[in-house]
């Protein structure tokens, strides 16, 4: 069964995030697509970039991984709207 | 800290008899949590139960919720206190997972599975004095592994990991040389009203199987025409020191080698540690005794399988396990139902005489070997393993 568009076995999860992770084939050359299953806020990344993560460690995620550095900074959007945005995907 | 009246050992433990306040007693628990388990090693993990960077699984140490976790970029295992430093919620629900990052639901604090704290939502909120280098998870001081079993110690101090396994140490020996195991992804637990120490004593205890899991060796004989009755006259109980004790044959005789298969015996790693080894009757498996007030305990099991073996040997082994151990099983549930007993009638004391449990068997019959720390009873039933964890239960108290 399809949820939200998306294949059931492309929903990775855990306790503390899930996305939706697939290969699209729409433009020119393949990109992988991560979606956040909760904001359905989306990245789409090229082979190139994904080679450039294999080569990084864990560690070197943390920026990421800092939500004041993204996603839950101050700032004029305090990132309410986003964090509300999709509170009603049943997940 | 906590300053708490010196306990009066000698009145709760004697040679052969314990007070049965040790088990009904909420603050000799309160100071049991607070002399063994915030003070010496405590089982946490199998190495196999995470064998990829990112696992983490969730534990316990003594009263202390605890993340076991292994680094995807050193691979090595860690432990933290499962709270996050900013209101104390416990950042991880699951008892198993992978992630590298936890986020604490709360308020979005991260941390790195090495327990640093990565960042926190709004952060420009927080003063120039705001030093997220300490404030990650608090980790626990020392973390050991022996032959892949992981324990860790909330003290900083004291004897190391092989100091305080001692003649342990050797039953673990054995169980590994049977061949390489592992901890599949299934578990089961149950909880009882009874005190910790109830599990402790029962999984070295001879006295009470062919007794209270009569139902089991007839329902086996009759149903399926095969004797698992145990003739106990070659086993033996042993007091191994440290609190840990053995039933069953005996690794500790010199004349096993460590690499022969296939022993029958039990071994209790104090505080919260049981191995059943019954390779040639039923498989191996793990205990760990979760105690959560003096009278509410819980336990896990994890049967052990074998790697590199056709599934349909590890099916059988699962099945063999659930036979007697299972919930649903003939024999453990058993086991429960008299700890509840236990609790309820330990109750009954305030007449003069009435308040002792007794581990006498075999008291006077006491082989003691003076240059390995070891006593024992042979011919089966005698509780020298029982006496064994009271004995260092005494010590450790007094301290």
């Amino acid at each position: 069964m399809m949820r939200g568009g998306h294949r059931p076995d492309s929903l990775l999860k855990s306790e503390f995030a899930a996305v939706f992770v697939e290969i699209l084939d729409s433009g020119r050359g393949p990109r992988l697509m991560i979606k956040d299953a909760r904001t359905d806020q989306a990245i789409y990344l090229d082979p190139l970039e994904l080679e450039s993560l294999a080569w990084r460690k864990h560690a070197d995620l943390k920026s990421f991984l800092d939500p004041s550095q993204g996603r839950w900074s101050d700032g004029p959007d305090d990132g309410l709207s986003d964090m509300l945005k999709g509170v009603d995907v049943d997940l | 800290m906590v300053t708490r009246p010196k306990l009066d050992v000698d009145e709760l433990v004697q040679e052969g008899r314990v007070n049965g306040r040790v088990y009904s007693d909420p603050a000799i628990f309160d100071l049991e949590m607070e002399k063994i388990y915030h003070k010496t090693w405590v089982y946490v993990a199998h190495e196999t139960e995470l064998p990829d960077g990112g696992d983490y699984k969730l534990t316990y140490i003594g009263k202390h919720p605890v993340i076991v976790a292994r680094s995807s970029d050193d691979k090595q295992i860690r432990v933290f206190f499962n709270r996050c430093r900013h209101r104390g919620a416990t950042v991880c629900q699951m008892e198993y997972g992978n992630s590298n990052y936890f986020r604490c639901a709360y308020h979005g604090w991260v941390y790195n599975n090495g327990g640093g704290l990565v960042g926190v939502p709004f952060e420009e909120g927080y003063g120039e004095d705001f030093n997220k280098d300490k404030l990650g998870l608090v980790q626990v001081p020392r973390v050991g592994a022996y032959k892949g079993f992981v324990f860790a110690s909330l003290s900083a101090d004291g004897p190391n990991l092989v100091e305080h396994l001692g003649n342990a140490a050797r039953c673990l020996d054995f169980i590994v040389g049977q061949g390489d195991m592992f901890v599949g992804k299934g578990h089961h637990k149950f909880g009882y009203n009874g005190n910790w120490k109830l599990q402790m004593e029962n999984t070295v205890d001879t006295y009470h199987v062919q007794v209270l899991h009569a139902a089991y060796f007839q329902i086996v004989e009759r149903r399926m025409g095969v004797s698992r009755a145990w003739d106990a006259s070659q086993s033996r109980t042993r007091d191994l020191g440290n609190g840990h004790s053995t039933l069953g044959e005996d690794p500790m005789d010199l004349d096993y080698q460590v690499t022969s298969a296939g022993l029958n015996f039990n071994v209790g790693v104090f505080p919260n540690l049981d191995m059943l080894a019954l390779e040639r009757g039923l498989p191996t498996q793990i205990r760990v005794i979760r105690p959560i007030a003096y009278n509410r305990t819980e336990v896990t099991l994890h049967p052990l399988l074998k790697q590199g073996v056709a599934p349909e040997v590890n099916f059988d082994r699962l099945r063999r396990y659930e036979e007697f151990y299972g919930p649903g099983g003939f024999a453990s549930p058993d086991d429960w139902e008299i700890f509840s007993r236990i609790q309820t009638g330990i109750q009954a004391d305030s007449i003069e005489g009435s308040q002792w449990a007794l581990h006498l068997r075999g008291l006077q019959t006491e082989e003691v070997d003076h240059e390995r720390g070891i006593r024992t009873n042979r011919g089966g039933y005698g509780e020298a393993s029982q006496r064994a964890i009271y004995r260092h239960w005494k010590q450790v108290m007094a301290e």
